[in-house]
């Protein structure tokens, strides 16, 4: 039997299973390269769509094939989705009000192209927000510097000037999509190798 | 127990419920009170116990009703699962108020 063991973290150190392999960071990246792709070209809007689409169910195949004969499966409730709705209204509209006070403070409040400039700010705490409310389940320090990383990137990438409308939007995403990637992949690869796959998964006797 | 032992409503010791009282069995129950359901997998990684015995105690649970089993499908992938019952959840507040009762003889010795 386990030793020092401390009912009040059995259910935060379970939630935190969720998070061991690394594939929601994988997936994450993956997200941010199609906003990389599409973001200014409206010819591939349509990989939005296929994102969408394709994310969840992906994870959750993945999750089934990969973690679950590794880790074992656990199903905790889910938060209540009028707190979680709630909660990105808040920060979504606390980020516009940010930028909108910035943009005002710098006399560039009606200049479109100075919000076009601020896309990769506005991403960036948005991202950081989705990190953070991820590190609040997962108390895992990758997800706070994902978090850091998200907003620090979007706010120095405001200033200097890129090709195209929305240039430094699609460097932000690069960026992030690179660094979700490599922590997702790194996190995978200790996790398959401290995790061997259990071939009977079941009890011996019932 | 004493004769004179002081009457500080102490529930009978032989009222604890058995099924519950047991380290490794509580110790499943707290696994499963913050899940919604969990495989066999999980808790015998969480809980750290030979599968032999982890297979006996949930299934001295499930004779208890405080744990059903489930044969499901995650993804295509069959899975059996555990989760705790409406009995199982209601044994435990009773559990936990006489645990809390029985405790406080301590308290008023103090």
């Amino acid at each position: 039997m386990t030793t020092a063991f401390d009912l009040g973290e059995t259910r935060p150190s379970g939630r935190r299973e969720a998070y061991l392999d690394g594939l929601l960071e994988l997936a994450i990246g993956g997200l941010l390269f199609i906003v990389a792709l599409a973001t200014g070209r409206p010819a591939f809007y349509w990989t939005y769509l296929i994102a969408i689409l394709i994310l969840g169910p992906g994870l959750r195949r993945l999750k089934a094939h990969y973690t679950y004969p590794r880790i074992g499966y656990v199903r905790f409730p889910s938060d209540d989705p009028r707190s979680v709705r709630k909660g990105v209204t808040s920060w979504v509209l606390g980020v516009f009000v940010l930028v909108a006070v910035a943009l005002t403070l710098s006399g560039h409040f009606a200049d479109r192209l100075a919000w076009r400039r601020a896309a990769p700010a506005m991403a960036g705490l948005m991202f950081a927000g989705g990190f953070l409310y991820l590190a609040r389940q997962s108390h895992l320090a990758r997800h706070y510097v994902l978090a850091a990383a998200s907003a620090l990137l979007g706010i120095l990438l405001v200033w200097p000037t890129m090709e195209g409308a929305y240039g430094n939007l699609r460097v932000w995403a690069i960026m992030m999509a690179l660094l979700s990637l490599v922590v997702g992949a790194d996190v995978l690869r200790r996790f398959v190798r401290d995790h061997p796959r259990v071939e009977d998964r079941m009890p011996d006797v019932r | 127990m004493s004769a004179e032992a002081p009457d500080i409503g102490l529930i009978s010791l032989a009222e604890i419920d058995r099924a519950i009282h047991e380290p490794a069995r509580l110790l499943l129950l707290a696994h499963l009170f913050g899940a919604e359901s969990a495989d066999f997998l999980y808790l015998l990684r969480r809980t750290g116990l030979t599968k032999g015995n982890l297979s006996a105690h949930l299934r001295k649970l499930e004779e208890a009703r405080y744990v059903d089993v489930e044969k499901t499908f995650v993804e295509r992938l069959p899975l059996t699962v555990y989760r705790l019952t409406d009995a199982g959840r209601r044994a435990i507040g009773t559990y936990r108020r006489q645990m809390l009762d029985i405790l406080a003889v301590f308290d008023a010795g103090a």
